[in-house]
């Protein structure tokens, strides 16, 4: 695995907002989004960022885009340190770091054109000569997310949400990019839609040999979609790993209990339903001491409150858990 | 997995069970092509400007009427040189004071002039005292409020900037103005212009913090798109509609402040004449000649009164989350 | 077999909007017997929610229910006065939504706001009486520290809690059936399993009946006994959980269920091809057959009645008209 070539790592990166009252004075309370995450993302691969709501993988993926900006850490793509880089510079990245996301209907602009939609990145990086360049290049691209060209002129209300997602794909496409950060890119759409942008996106991906950042809720989703997966629980790393190998046996607990709570699509399956997560996930104001995961984990026990666990790597997978599951 | 078996069965199933009845592969897709073709005409239309005007006349008539009248008051003011023989400033002595008759439809002044040619001659300044200022006070705070809402850093300065305007009383910082510059026409604009703005600046600015959260902002951003470029491409055309409501809204104000100016004999300037004016030199003659007043005062009435039917409208047409 | 408790025929629940009529519902008849949880699953637009919408008496303008029955015991709904309405729904039907946040009252404490639905179907109970009730109910649906929840605002509870107030809620008057829409699709998979878990629960211990409106066919296969699919606003299958998972029938059925990715195979993924019908357009014949892979002319133009495939499971597809019909 060491040997492949990492395209965008992170280091400790970290964010934290500070609490302000209704007086904007800050108050001394911070919320912990993400703390230190450590991460690699091999060229070519899908790593999905799984985990519940207010684990920090919409952030963490944003932060990588840096559309926030992180509080500490560092960010490396190809090498190069971007979290240094001038507006400028970060302009220039754009051309290879591309997002796509979740709310087919937010994410467009409700007041232009398709060709304008599309069109945004290339006449912002002055990539083709002249409007009617522009308009093939655009046109190529309706072409190869499944959209009809003649729909050039339409605005985004006139298309279905799976359409619009399309949309967004191809927006996300016309850089070719290297890396794309898919935030949560079907979980608004329709079952039927979901498989269609689900396969849309992998024969992209091996068409231009693209790199996918894939954050997600949906478990079933990451394991379609993903070559390896990044469990997160407020804020942390819990575990990292191939993704068949962590559905087989997760280590951490919390990966267990995770994969457990989805609901079957097997009907005989029902009895075979082991124990539920009890409790509900702590606030990110107050984290936990020690292992954050420790007031839900049944087998938690008197370290996992005093020592935060370190990330250690087993059997080729990284896990950070005093007592990991299977060992 | 299970289901996956259950499919191949059904396909399986399907295979022998009903051959005959099927199309090829040409005959399929030309079949769903006629239906997705059929489709297209009822997908949903933009609800384009015109067709929200449209609707609007059509679910609200005050509004549609409002429209109507200022149509016709703007053609008779921009034409009242064919509507009228007189001159508005031709004085005539033998005819003043003259009540509403069939050769003066308004009645003359104490200097006999006649009334309804120089209220559609002062129709002229009172129309120009709301849209030039309005437009130029609008400029600006649409600017400011950008500005203020998107580059966070100066938003304090602007703010407060805008905060100060508020506090003092319109009519004041106008008349300050007015003093010191000189009573004449493009003077009330500057002077309006300078009091209007904040508040255009504190809609533009909450809106602006509203849009620049949205995901098409963020996409821009992801694009790298510059945040001028954001601004004017993302920002303001999603503002567009509230404006074009606070844009009607905001002419009656300029015009009833011109007409307070000129009540008050700092705003325009005889022999010119603008509605404020002739209410302002009416007031002498209220009881004996009445019509001096009244025909003056309709006219300022109408006018704002419709331009708010209007603009309520609009906001209604156009942005139906604004609805009480 | 149990008598049928909430018995829908031919339900007809039209919207006249600008652009024109959608039948969002037209011509649903489905039943839930006593006790039994039943599923009723479909993409958005099939017309599932407006069902449990119109059984509830909550559509909202330009929304009408045009025609058909709804018998809750016997009794049509529809035919009753105002009055005799509002003693059953609430009381014997209650229903919860997907976002507890909207049904909740930001103002008020969620004790109160749970005490006054129970004062309002029990006029002689006393107010502490009532406050003791409600704890006991926070207490049964799992929410810890119950009398300090008891006077907490909706904004200070998680999602989950909130789904919890809405559930003790909606049993608080121990009714009869309780109708689910999409329960726990704004939910975390953690407290999602919970929240079906105690739903399960509370069904077994008290007998109720459960209307489960869901897109999740995992909800459907893990919660369910017997299940409807519905597709632009008809029922396209139906049959017992086991029946349906075991030999789906409707090419819809089959498509969208090869349309899940689970957690076992990685095969590629199976696509419907095309989107949603436009409801204001809906295509001659069957409604599926633009998108069926399986469609033939006749398809195009004349709709298929419900033929039964199997005893008990109705499909809405002419490739089963040979095995019988309704």
């Amino acid at each position: 695995m060491s040997e492949r070539e990492v395209l965008l790592s992170t280091r400790n990166l970290t964010k934290e907002y500070q609490l302000k009252n209704s007086f904007g004075v800050r108050k001394k309370q911070v919320v912990h989004a993400v703390s230190g995450v450590s991460l690699e993302i091999y060229k070519g691969e899908t790593l999905s960022l799984v985990g519940e709501s207010g684990c920090g993988k919409s952030t963490l993926g944003r932060m990588m885009m840096r559309l926030i900006e992180p509080t500490d850490g560092h960010i490396l793509f190809e090498g190069k340190d971007i979290t240094a880089f001038s507006e400028k510079q970060m302009n220039e990245m754009y051309k290879k770091i591309q997002m796509i996301f979740q709310d087919p209907y937010a994410s467009l602009d409700p007041r232009m054109k398709v060709r304008n939609l599309i069109g945004e990145p290339l006449v912002t990086h002055r990539l083709y000569p002249t409007r009617e360049a522009t308009t093939e290049r655009v046109k190529e691209l309706m072409h190869m997310v499944g959209i009809r060209p003649e729909f050039l002129d339409r605005y985004p209300h006139q298309f279905s949400g799976g359409q619009r997602q399309r949309i967004g794909i191809a927006r996300a496409l016309a850089l070719n990019p290297k890396l794309i950060v898919c935030d949560e890119p079907v979980s608004a759409l329709d079952v039927s839609i979901q498989s269609q942008i689900l396969n849309l996106l992998k024969d992209l991906q091996q068409e231009f040999d693209l790199t996918y950042l894939f954050i997600s809720h949906d478990l079933g989703v990451v394991h379609y979609i993903s070559d390896r997966i990044c469990v997160m629980f407020l804020g942390k790393v819990c575990e990292i790993g191939e993704t068949e190998e962590i559905y087989r046996s997760p280590m951490h607990p919390y990966t267990r209990f995770l994969l457990q709570a989805v609901p079957s699509m097997d009907p005989k399956k029902r009895q075979k339903r082991e124990q539920i997560l009890t409790g509900e996930i702590p606030s990110a104001v107050n984290p936990p001491s020690g292992c954050r995961f420790r007031t839900r984990c049944p087998y938690g026990r008197e370290v996992c409150g005093e020592r935060e666990p370190e990330m250690r790597e087993i059997e080729g997978r990284k896990v950070a858990c005093h007592f990991p599951l299977g060992l | 997995m299970a289901t996956f078996e259950q499919a191949a069965s059904l396909a399986a199933r399907l295979a022998v069970d009903s051959v005959k009845e099927r199309f090829s592969p040409e005959e399929r897709l030309e079949a769903i092509r006629k239906v997705e073709e059929e489709e297209l005409d009822y997908m949903p239309q933009p609800d384009t400007l015109k067709v929200k005007l449209l609707n609007m006349c059509r679910e609200n008539k005050v509004a549609a009427a409002s429209a109507v009248i200022l149509i016709i008051m703007a053609l008779a003011i921009i034409f009242a040189h064919k509507l009228t023989a007189y001159d508005p400033n031709a004085i005539n002595l033998m005819e003043r004071l003259l009540p509403p008759s069939r050769t003066h439809w308004c009645g003359t002044d104490e200097l006999g002039r006649d009334i309804f040619t120089r209220i559609l001659y002062g129709g002229r300044v009172s129309l120009l005292v709301g849209v030039i200022p309005t437009s130029i006070s609008m400029f600006i705070g649409i600017i400011m409020g950008m500005i203020s809402g998107y580059i966070r850093r100066l938003d304090g300065v602007i703010m407060r900037l805008a905060d100060i305007v508020l506090a003092f009383p319109s009519i004041v910082l106008a008349m300050v103005v007015m003093y010191t510059l000189g009573a004449t026409t493009s003077n009330i604009f500057i002077a309006l212009s300078m009091v209007g703005w904040a508040g255009t600046a504190r809609i533009v600015r909450s809106q602006t913090l509203s849009l620049r959260e949205k995901e098409f902002v963020e996409a821009a951003r992801g694009m790298g798109v510059k945040k001028w470029t954001i601004m004017f491409r993302h920002i303001l055309p999603n503002c567009l509609p509230s404006l074009i409501v606070l844009f009607t809204l905001n002419i009656p104000d300029a015009i009833l402040s011109e007409a307070n100016l000129s009540f008050l004999g700092v705003g325009t300037q005889p022999p010119d004449s603008s509605w404020g004016l002739m209410v302002s030199q009416a007031k002498l003659f209220a009881e004996s000649s009445p019509w001096m007043l009244i025909f003056p005062s309709l006219a300022i009435l109408i006018m704002v009164l419709a331009l708010n039917f209007l603009g309520d409208g609009l906001r209604d047409a156009v942005d139906p989350h604004m609805k009480k | 077999m149990e008598e049928k408790m909430l018995d829908i025929e031919n339900l007809k629940t039209t919207f006249y909007t600008r652009e024109g009529q959608v039948h969002a519902v037209d011509g649903v008849s489905l039943h839930i017997r006593g006790g039994e949880s039943v599923g009723i699953v479909g993409e958005s637009g099939c017309g599932k929610s407006m069902t449990a919408m119109s059984v509830m008496g909550l559509l909202k303008k330009p929304g009408k229910v045009d025609g058909g029955q709804i018998l809750f015991e016997g009794r049509d709904l529809r035919a009753m006065t105002p009055v005799e309405r509002r003693k059953i729904l609430g009381n014997q039907i209650s229903m919860i939504f997907q976002e507890p946040m909207t049904s909740l009252n930001p103002v008020t404490t969620v004790g109160k706001q749970v005490r006054e639905a129970l004062l309002l179907h029990n006029r002689e109970m006393t107010r502490a009486e009532a406050k003791r009730q409600v704890i006991q109910a926070f207490e049964l649906v799992g929410i810890p520290d119950a009398s300090k929840r008891y006077g907490e605002y909706p904004h200070q509870l998680s999602g989950g809690l909130r789904q919890r107030v809405m559930i003790a809620m909606a049993m608080a008057c121990g009714p009869r059936l309780l109708i689910a829409d999409e329960p726990t699709t704004a939910l975390d998979v953690t407290i999602e399993a919970q929240i079906l878990h105690l739903m399960k629960q509370l069904q077994e211990e008290k007998g109720t009946a459960v209307m489960m409106i869901t897109h999740n066919l995992g909800v459907v296969a893990q919660f369910c006994t017997r299940l409807y699919v519905m597709y632009a606003g008809k029922v396209m299958e139906s049959g017992t959980v086991k029946e349906i998972f075991g030999h789906v029938c409707h090419p819809y059925t089959d498509g969208l269920m090869r349309s899940v990715p689970d957690m076992e195979s990685r095969e590629r993924l199976y696509n419907i091809r095309g989107m949603v019908p436009n409801m204001l357009h809906l295509p001659k014949g069957c409604r599926f057959c633009p998108r069926c892979q399986y469609s033939g002319p006749r398809c195009f133009e004349e709709e298929p009645e419900l033929y039964e495939a199997a005893p008990g499971h109705f499909v809405r597809c002419f490739l089963f008209e040979s095995e019988g019909r309704r």
